[in-house]
C-alpha cells in the first residue's frame, strides 16, 4: 500500500542510503507513523538491514511505530518551561484525555507527547497544538485548551467523505462537544468566561480562514 | 540575479540595495521570531501591512518582519523608524491606533510603551531600554534590522564581505591564524579554542574535508542557536564557507533540531539565494575556490548535539558518539578529516576577519574573549537572549539585564550549562561569566543556557528533573552513562517521595564519580554536574527531604499536604469544582474538607482559592 508513496520519496532522495532520516521523516509526516511495508521498501530499495531501520526508527524521537492521532499535543518539558510548573500541565492533559504522555487516544483523535524544549521560554509552561504554540497555561487554562481543540476538527471531519470509521468519530464529537457548552452556559454571568468563549470563535473563524 | 564576481560588484550591488531602501522614509519592524510567532506576530504583521494599503500608504512605509529581537517577554513588538520608538505587547486591534496616531500625528500611545517593571517608569525608545542598552549585540544587533529571507538585507548590513576579504586577501593560513589570535572559543559548550581545532583538521593528509554547522541545539531552555540561524542565516553560513576555504573543505552540512522548522526554512532560503549571488558552489568570487552546503533535519535526539553522534547520524546511522581517541578533525564524517562548530562560533568568523582579530580579543576575560549569547530564561522578569561581554557577572546579567525575579520573590540558584551544568546560589551571583570559571564553580558555560530559579522551585526536583532528562537520552551505548543515571534517578525519585535514606547523598556522589571515569561521551561524563552542584550549594534541602520528609518550596508533591482552614473557608466552592480526583466534600457556604486518602496532592485547590483558606504544609 505504501509503497507507491515510498518510491516517490525516494526518488527525491536519488535512493541515497546517508539520506534514511530524512526519508523516514517525510513518510513519517506522511503516515504520521511508520509503517511496517513501508519500511520493508525503504530496506530493500536502499539495500540496507532491515534491522537498522527498525534501530532508527526506535532511536529518535521524531519516529512513531504506531499511528499518531489527528491532533498532536506536544507539552514543552524543557527547564523553563519545568521551574514554572509544565509537570501539572501534563498532568492535567493526561487527565483530560485519559492518556499517558506519548499514546494516543484509542479514536485516534490525539497524541499527547513531551518535547524537551520549543524555545518559546517566555510563554512557559507551552504546549503546541498542530504547529501552534500555546503559552502560559496553567493546569485548568490547559484543560480549557482540550475543549478548544475539539470545536476546531468539526470542519475537518465535514469536509471528508463519511467512512464507516469516520462516522464513528463524528457520532463521538457531538458527545465531547455539549460539555464545554453547557459549561458556558453556566458562565454566562462572568464576563471573563464569556470573553474567553468570544476568543475562541475568532480562533476558529481565522482556522476555517486558513484552510481555504 | 547577477553573480557577484570581485568586490566592485557586491559594492555596486549593496549600493543599489542602499539606495532602495533609503527611498523609503519610514519602517516598521516587527519580530518575527518563534517566540513571537507563538504570540501571534504573524497576524499583526498581516493587519499593519493591510491597514496601510487601506489608507494609500503600502508604498511610503515598509513593513519588515525580522528574526528574534531576544526580548521575548514582550512580543509581539514593532519599532518605529527612524524615530526609534518601541511599543510592546500589540495586538491586532492596536494596529489601526498605531498608524493613526504614531505615523501620521506623530503622537506617542502611553498604553504601547515599554514600562520598567522595577521603577514603572515609562521608556519610549528602544535603545534607551535597560534590556538592550546594557548588552554589547554583536550578534545578535543585525537581528533587528534584517529580513532573514532577504539576502539583500545581508549585503546592505556588509554581508558577504568578510567573505571576499578572506577568500581574496587572506591564504588560509592566515585565516587560521587570525581565528586563533581573536581568542575564540567553541560557543557550543566545551569552550576549545577554535583556531586551534581549524587547524588541526587543515593538517590532516587527506584531500577531501568537510564542515559542519552543529544547529541541533538540545539543550532545553537554550534558544539561542535557533534565534541566529532563523535571524540571520547569511552570517552563519559566511563563517562556515570561510572556515571550508581555511581548513580546505568542500563540502558542509548544517544540522538543524528538528523542532525548528523555521530555522530550517529560513536557512534553506539563505542557501538557495546565497547560491545565485555565487557565494555557494564553483569559483567563489573568482578564488577557484569552491564549497556548497546542506541542510540536514536531526531527528529528535539530545545525545545528537555531540560531534561523532552528529555524524553518525548524518551518515544515515543511529546517533550513537564513539570513543574519541582518534578526533573528528582527523576521522570524523564518513571517515574523513570534519570540523564541526556550534552556530555562534560560526557566527563569529565573519567579524573576526572584517574587523581583525585585536578588536574581537579586546572584549572580554584574559581566557574568554568576545560576547556570549545567553538564553535567559525561568523565573525572570525579562525573559529573552541575552548577547553579553564575556566576564561580565551572573549578577548583572539576572538583575540588571534581565530585571530581577517577577512578584518579588527571592532569588534562589541559576543554573547555567543546561543538563551538563550546575546550579549556582546568591552567593555566586558576582561570578564573572567565563568558561573557566564558571568551570571552577563546578557548573560550565555550556551552549549558554542561564534558567533563574526562585523560592518556590525545589532544587532538589531540578537535579532530578536534569537525571531524568538525560536518562531518557542517553544512548544506552556505554553502561556508566545507562545504568548510572536510571539508579541516579530512581535514588532522587525515592528522595523526593519521601523514601530518602541517610546514605542517599552518598550514594549519589559514588555514582557521580564513576561516572565521570568511565562514560564515553561528554553526556555522561557531566551528567552529574546538576546533581553535584545541588548537593554542593543546596545540602540542607536534601537533608529536608531525607530526614524531615518535607519539601521546603511545596514542590515535591508527596511530600505536601493540603488541608483546609475552617475559619477561612467561605464555602465557594471554588476549590470543589477544580479538584481533579473530586475529593473535595462540602455544600455552598458550608466549610469544605479534603478527603486525604483521595487527595492526589495536585495543588489546584491551593491555585484557586481567593481566600488563603486551603492550607500546605
Amino acid at each position: 500500500m505504501a509503497t507507491q508513496e515510498v518510491n516517490r520519496i525516494l526518488k527525491r532522495y536519488g535512493n541515497d542510503p546517508t539520506d534514511i532520516i530524512a526519508i523516514l521523516q517525510d513518510v513519517q509526516q506522511r503516515y504520521r507513523y511508520l509503517p511496517k511495508d513501508a519500511m520493508e521498501t525503504l530496506a530493500t530499495k536502499l539495500d540496507i538491514p532491515l534491522s537498522r531501520v527498525y534501530h532508527l526508527a526506535t532511536f529518535f524521537r521524531a519516529f512513531s511505530l504506531e499511528p499518531r492521532g489527528k491532533h498532536e499535543l506536544h507539552v514543552c518539558m524543557g527547564t523553563a518551561c519545568h521551574v514554572r510548573g509544565a509537570p501539572r500541565i501534563l498532568e492535567a492533559l493526561e487527565r483530560g484525555l485519559k492518556v499517558r504522555a506519548g499514546e494516543t487516544t484509542p479514536d485516534l483523535q490525539y497524541t499527547l507527547e513531551t518535547v524537551n524544549c520549543v524555545g518559546a521560554c517566555a510563554l512557559g509552561p507551552v504546549v503546541v497544538v498542530d504547529g501552534q504554540s500555546k503559552g502560559k497555561l496553567n493546569p485548568q487554562r490547559a484543560e480549557r485548551l482540550l475543549k478548544q481543540i475539539e470545536p476546531e476538527a468539526a470542519p475537518k471531519k465535514k469536509a471528508e467523505k463519511a467512512s464507516p470509521a469516520k462516522a464513528k468519530k463524528t457520532a463521538a464529537a457531538p458527545k465531547k462537544k455539549k460539555a464545554p457548552a453547557r459549561k458556558a452556559a453556566s458562565a454566562v454571568k462572568k464576563t471573563s468566561k464569556t470573553k474567553k468563549t468570544a476568543k475562541g470563535t475568532a480562533k476558529k473563524r481565522t482556522v476555517k480562514k486558513a484552510r481555504r | 540575479m547577477e553573480r557577484i564576481s570581485s568586490i566592485e560588484k557586491l559594492d555596486t550591488l549593496r549600493d543599489k540595495i542602499l539606495l532602495k531602501q533609503g527611498a523609503v522614509k519610514r519602517c516598521l519592524t516587527l519580530c518575527g521570531g518563534t517566540g513571537c510567532r507563538a504570540y501571534g506576530c504573524m497576524e499583526v504583521v498581516e493587519a499593519f501591512k493591510g491597514e496601510l494599503k487601506k489608507r494609500g500608504l503600502a508604498r511610503k512605509v515598509a513593513v519588515k518582519t525580522t528574526g528574534c529581537h531576544g526580548f521575548c517577554e514582550r512580543g509581539p513588538m514593532v519599532l518605529i523608524s527612524p524615530e526609534g520608538i518601541f511599543y510592546e505587547q500589540i495586538g491586532t486591534k492596536d494596529v489601526p491606533e498605531i498608524i493613526e496616531k504614531t505615523l501620521l500625528k506623530e503622537e506617542i500611545i502611553d498604553r504601547l510603551v515599554y514600562k520598567d517593571p522595577n521603577t514603572g517608569k515609562p521608556i519610549l525608545k528602544e535603545i534607551d531600554i535597560p534590556f538592550y542598552r546594557l548588552q554589547n549585540r554583536f550578534l545578535l544587533g543585525q537581528n533587528l534590522v534584517i529580513d532573514p529571507t532577504s539576502i539583500d538585507d545581508y549585503i546592505a548590513q556588509g554581508g558577504y564581505k568578510a567573505l571576499w576579504k578572506a577568500l581574496t586577501q587572506m591564504s588560509p593560513e592566515q585565516i587560521i591564524e587570525e581565528v586563533k589570535l581573536s581568542g575564540l572559543r567553541g560557543r557550543g559548550g566545551g569552550g576549545f579554542p577554535t583556531g586551534r581545532k581549524w587547524e588541526s583538521c587543515s593538517k590532516t593528509e587527506e584531500l577531501i574535508r568537510y564542515v559542519i554547522c552543529n544547529a541541533d541545539e538540545g539543550d532545553p531552555g537554550a534558544y539561542m542557536d535557533r534565534s541566529l540561524l532563523e535571524g540571520n542565516p547569511h552570517k552563519i553560513l559566511e563563517g562556515m564557507i570561510i572556515g571550508a576555504y581555511a581548513i580546505g573543505a568542500q563540502q558542509g552540512y548544517i544540522y538543524v533540531r528538528n523542532e525548528y522548522p523555521l530555522a530550517v526554512t529560513h536557512a534553506s532560503q539563505a542557501l538557495k539565494d546565497a547560491r545565485k549571488y555565487g557565494f555557494l558552489g564553483e569559483n567563489i568570487f573568482g578564488s577557484g575556490f569552491s564549497f556548497d552546503a546542506k541542510i540536514t533535519r536531526g531527528g529528535g535526539a539530545f545525545v545528537c548535539g555531540e560531534s561523532s553522534a552528529l555524524m553518525a547520524s548524518l551518515e544515515g546511522r543511529p546517533g550513537e558518539p564513539r570513543a574519541k581517541y582518534v578526533h573528528t578533525v582527523e576521522k570524523g564524517l564518513f571517515n574523513l578529516p570534519t570540523n564541526l562548530n556550534n552556530v555562534e562560533s560560526w557566527a563569529n568568523v565573519p567579524m573576526i576577519i572584517l574587523d581583525g582579530a585585536d578588536k574581537f580579543a579586546r572584549i572580554g576575560t584574559k581566557g574568554s574573549k568576545g560576547t556570549k549569547i545567553f538564553s535567559l530564561v525561568g523565573k525572570i522578569n525579562n525573559t529573552g537572549l541575552v548577547e553579553a561581554p564575556m566576564g561580565m557577572t551572573l549578577r548583572e546579567i539576572i538583575f540588571d539585564i534581565g530585571g530581577g525575579i517577577p512578584d518579588g520573590k527571592a532569588f534562589k540558584a541559576v543554573q547555567t550549562g543546561g543538563p551538563s551544568g550546575g546550579c549556582l546560589p546568591e552567593r555566586m551571583l558576582d561570578l564573572p561569566v567565563d568558561f573557566d570559571e564558571l568551570a571552577k564553580a563546578g557548573s560550565m558555560m555550556g551552549s549558554g543556557g542561564m534558567i533563574v530559579m526562585d523560592e518556590e522551585n525545589c532544587m532538589v526536583d531540578v537535579a532530578r528533573y536534569f537525571v531524568t532528562f538525560l536518562e531518557e537520552e542517553s544512548c544506552g551505548k556505554c553502561t556508566p552513562c545507562r545504568e548510572g543515571l536510571r539508579r541516579m534517578k530512581d535514588i532522587l525519585t525515592d528522595v523526593c517521595e519521601g523514601r530518602g535514606k541517610e546514605d542517599s547523598i552518598k550514594q549519589l556522589e559514588r555514582l557521580s564519580v564513576a561516572m565521570k571515569a568511565a562514560s564515553l561521551c561528554e553526556l555522561g561524563r557531566t551528567a552529574a554536574n546538576p546533581v553535584l552542584t545541588t548537593i554542593q550549594y543546596f545540602r540542607d534541602e536534601y537533608e529536608t527531604h531525607i530526614r524531615k520528609k518535607k519539601c521546603p518550596a511545596f514542590v515535591c508533591r508527596q511530600l505536601v499536604h493540603y488541608s483546609i482552614l475552617a475559619k477561612k473557608c467561605t464555602g465557594c466552592q471554588a476549590c470543589v469544582r477544580v479538584c481533579p480526583a473530586n475529593c473535595i466534600s462540602g455544600k455552598k457556604k458550608k466549610v469544605h474538607v479534603i478527603d486525604q486518602s483521595l487527595c492526589i496532592h495536585c495543588g489546584s485547590c491551593f491555585d484557586v482559592c481567593r481566600f488563603d483558606a486551603v492550607k500546605r504544609k
